[in-house]
C-alpha cells in the first residue's frame, strides 16, 4: 500500500473535520443533488469555487483531492469516449470513418465528464474529513426513522462499518499475496485481457479463503461478545450538533440557490435566449 | 556471487500524513552459502529490508544500492524475473499463497511461471516436496487446504524452492507453529542448504531459535541495523540486544550467570554444542582435581 486508498480518512485539525459528520451527510447529499441537476458550464464554475472554499478550510491538500480524482480518470475517459462517439442529436462538426461528432454530444460528454469530477471531488471531501466510525454513526442516526419500515438500522450500519474497516485489511492480504506469488515468477502486466484475468487466479482464490475465514473468526468474535443480545444499545460517543453544523447547513443552502439560478437563467428559459 | 547492500532507506506513503521512515541508511552483505539471521522487534523494518532484495519494493533515486548477484537493481530496467528466479522469497504465513486445486499444481507454480516443460515441473515439485517433507505419492493429489498447519506451510515453502532459488529468504517462517512444526521447517532449511548450496536468509524475532540455526546475525531496531556479528559471539551482545528488547538465547544467558558466579570458559551458544561445552569444561575440571589429589 504505497499509495494513499481513494478517499481514505485524512487526518488534519480543521473545522471540515470537526463538523459533525451527519451535517457533512447531508451535505453531500444536497452537493450531488446539485452537480446532477446543473447544466450549465457557468453553474458547474460555481459550484467548483464552492468545493473549492471546503478544501481549503480543510487544510487537505489539493494535491491529494487530485489524486482521488485520477483514480477514475479510466471511467472518465471511457464515458467521455463513449458519449462521442454515441450522441447522435445536433450537427456534426467532426466526420471521419464512421465517426461523427456533433456539436451537442461534445457538449454533452463535457458535462458528464465535469459532473463525474465534481462528484468524486465532493465525496471524497467527506470520507477525507470524517473517520469510517463517524460515518456509520452518521448513517445510522440519519436512516432511524426507516425503522417503522422493520429495517434493521443498527445492523446495517454494523455491517457498513465492517465493511470499510476490512477494507484496507484486504488490500493489505491482496498486495501480499500478489508479491508472493510475483515471486514465484507471476506476471501480471503482460499478455491479452484474458491471460491478465487468468494470472490473477492465484491471487484471489487465496484472498477469498481468507477473507471467508476472517468472516467466520469475526462472527465468533461478535458472538462471544454477546452482540445482538440486548436491543437497546448506549454509544461511547453521542453525536451532537453544534453551532458551527448550523452555519455549515446554511452554506448548504447555497445549493438550492445554484441550482434555480441554473435552471431558470442559465439553462431555463433565460439561458435559451442567450 | 553475494548480495550486497549499500545505504538503503525508504520510506512508506512519502508525502501523506501517513508517512514512516521504515529503513534509514542500511549497508549489509550476505556472503555466498552463509546462513544469516535477521533480528528486530515488531516494526524494525525487517520485512521491508527483505522486499527489496527482490525488486518487490522499488529503489528510488539517491536512496541507496542493491547488488544481487551481479545484477544492479539500481539500473534502470533491472532483470527482475531473473532477481526473482535466483532469490526464493518465503513471505510471512506463506501458506496464504497457497490456491491450486491440488498440492502438486501449487508446487509446479512457480516452474510452470519460468516456461518449464510439464515434465520438468514435475520433476523439481518431486523434489522439493520431498526437500520439505511432504512425501510426493501421498501428498500430491491432495488439496492444499486440507493439509495441517505445519504441511500446509512446507507446501508453500516447497512451492518456492521449485523454482531451484541461489538464495532462499523466509520471513518469519516459524511464527504461529507448534514446536515440531519449527523443527520440521528449520530441517528442511538444512536440508536445502546441503544439497543445493543454498545462501539463506531467515527473519526472526525469536533470537533463541535463530541462534540454533544461523552462521551471522544482523540486528534491527527502527529502521537501522544496530549490531552484526557472528551468531557464537551474541554473549557479548547481551547489553544492546536488551536495551532494544530482544535479549540473547537462553544458553547464553547461563553462560552469562555462570561468569557472573567465576566460572568462565568458552561456553558454545548453541543448544548441543553448549551442553558439550559445559559437559567438556566440568570434565577438564575434574581432571584438574584429581591430579591435585594426587600430589
Ligand atoms: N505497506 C505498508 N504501508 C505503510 N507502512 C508500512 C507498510 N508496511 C510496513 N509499514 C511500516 O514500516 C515499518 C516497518 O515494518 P516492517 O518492515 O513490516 O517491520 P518488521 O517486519 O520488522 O515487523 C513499520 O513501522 C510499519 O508500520
Ligand atoms: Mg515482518
Amino acid at each position: 500500500m504505497k499509495d494513499m486508498t481513494f478517499g481514505q480518512y485524512y487526518p488534519a485539525d480543521s473545522p471540515v473535520h470537526r463538523l459533525d459528520p451527519r451535517t457533512k451527510l447531508l451535505f453531500v447529499f444536497f452537493y450531488i443533488i446539485a452537480v446532477f441537476f446543473i447544466e450549465s458550464f457557468l453553474g458547474y464554475a460555481a459550484v467548483a469555487l464552492y468545493i473549492a472554499v471546503i478544501i481549503i478550510a480543510s487544510k487537505i491538500p489539493f494535491k491529494t483531492v487530485l489524486k482521488s480524482v485520477r483514480a477514475v480518470i479510466f471511467i472518465l475517459l471511457l464515458t467521455m469516449l463513449l458519449n462521442l462517439l454515441f450522441y447522435r442529436e445536433g450537427e456534426v462538426v467532426f466526420a471521419f470513418w464512421i465517426v461523427r461528432v456533433t456539436g451537442a454530444g461534445l457538449k454533452f460528454s463535457l458535462t458528464m465528464a465535469l459532473r463525474l469530477i465534481l462528484l468524486v471531488a465532493g465525496t471524497a471531501m467527506l470520507t477525507f474529513t470524517t473517520t469510517p466510525t463517524a460515518l456509520t454513526d452518521a448513517l445510522e442516526s440519519v436512516l432511524k426513522p426507516l425503522n417503522i419500515f422493520r429495517i434493521n438500522v443498527r445492523d446495517f450500519a454494523l455491517i457498513m462499518s465492517i465493511a470499510l474497516r476490512f477494507i484496507p485489511s484486504v488490500r493489505e492480504e491482496a498486495d501480499r499475496i500478489i508479491s508472493a506469488q510475483k515471486a514465484r515468477g507471476a506476471d501480471f502486466d503482460t499478455g491479452n485481457i484474458v491471460r491478465r484475468a487468468r494470472a490473477m487466479l492465484p491471487v484471489l482464490i487465496p484472498l477469498f479463503v481468507s477473507s471467508l475465514r476472517r468472516a467466520d473468526e469475526l462472527a465468533l468474535a461478535l458472538d462471544s461478545r454477546c452482540y445482538n443480545l440486548s436491543d437497546k444499545r448506549t454509544k461511547m460517543k453521542v453525536l451532537r450538533y453544534k453551532t458551527a453544523d448550523l452555519g455549515a447547513a446554511f452554506y448548504a443552502l447555497i445549493f438550492v440557490g445554484l441550482i434555480i439560478w441554473d435552471r431558470l437563467f442559465l439553462t431555463g428559459i433565460a439561458g435559451r435566449i442567450i | 556471487m553475494p548480495i550486497t547492500v549499500k545505504n538503503l532507506s525508504y520510506t512508506y506513503m512519502k508525502g501523506t500524513p501517513y508517512e514512516r521512515a521504515a529503513l534509514k541508511n542500511v549497508s549489509l552483505e550476505v556472503e555466498d552459502g552463509v546462513f544469516l539471521g535477521i533480528i528486530g522487534a515488531t516494526g524494525s523494518g525487517k520485512s521491508t529490508f527483505i522486499k527489496h532484495l527482490n525488486g518487490l519494493i522499488k529503489l528510488t533515486e539517491g536512496n541507496g544500492g542493491i547488488v544481487v548477484d551481479g545484477i544492479d537493481l539500481t539500473a534502470k530496467k533491472p532483470d527482475l524475473k531473473l532477481v526473482r528466479q535466483k532469490i526464493g522469497m518465503v513471505f510471512q504465513y506463506p501458506e496464504s499463497q497457497l490456491f491450486a486445486e491440488t498440492v502438486l499444481d501449487d508446487v509446479c507454480y512457480g516452474p510452470r511461471n519460468m516456461k518449464k516443460s510439464r515434465e520438468e515441473c514435475e520433476a523439481l515439485a518431486k523434489e522439493a516436496m520431498t526437500l520439505a517433507g511432504l512425501d510426493f505419492e501421498n501428498f500430491k493429489g491432495r488439496s492444499p487446504f486440507e493439509l495441517s498447519g505445519g504441511e500446509k506451510r512446507r507446501a508453500a515453502i516447497a512451492g518456492v524452492i521449485a523454482c531451484r532459488p541461489e538464495y532462499l529468504i523466509l520471513d518469519e517462517p516459524s511464527a504461529g507453529l507448534d514446536p515440531k512444526g519449527k523443527d520440521d521447517i528449520y530441517a528442511l532449511i538444512g536440508r536445502i542448504r546441503a544439497v543445493d548450496k543454498v545462501t539463506v536468509v531467515v527473519v526472526s524475532h525469536d533470537v533463541d531459535e535463530i541462534c540454533e540455526y544461523a552462521d551471522r546475525i544482523a540486528a534491527f531496531d527502527k529502521g537501522e541495523i544496530f549490531a552484526e556479528f557472528d551468531a557464537e559471539d551474541i554473549g557479548e551482545y547481551g547489553r544492546v540486544l536488551r536495551e532494544k528488547g530482544l535479549g540473547i538465547p537462553l544458553t547464553a544467558r547461563v553462560a552469562e550467570e555462570l561468569k557472573r558466579r567465576g566460572i568462565e570458559a568458552d561456553f558454545k551458544v548453541r543448544e548441543k554444542d553448549f551442553t558439550e561445552s559445559v559437559l567438556r569444561y566440568y570434565a577438564a575440571k575434574r581432571a584438574v582435581k584429581k591430579e591435585g589429589g594426587g600430589l
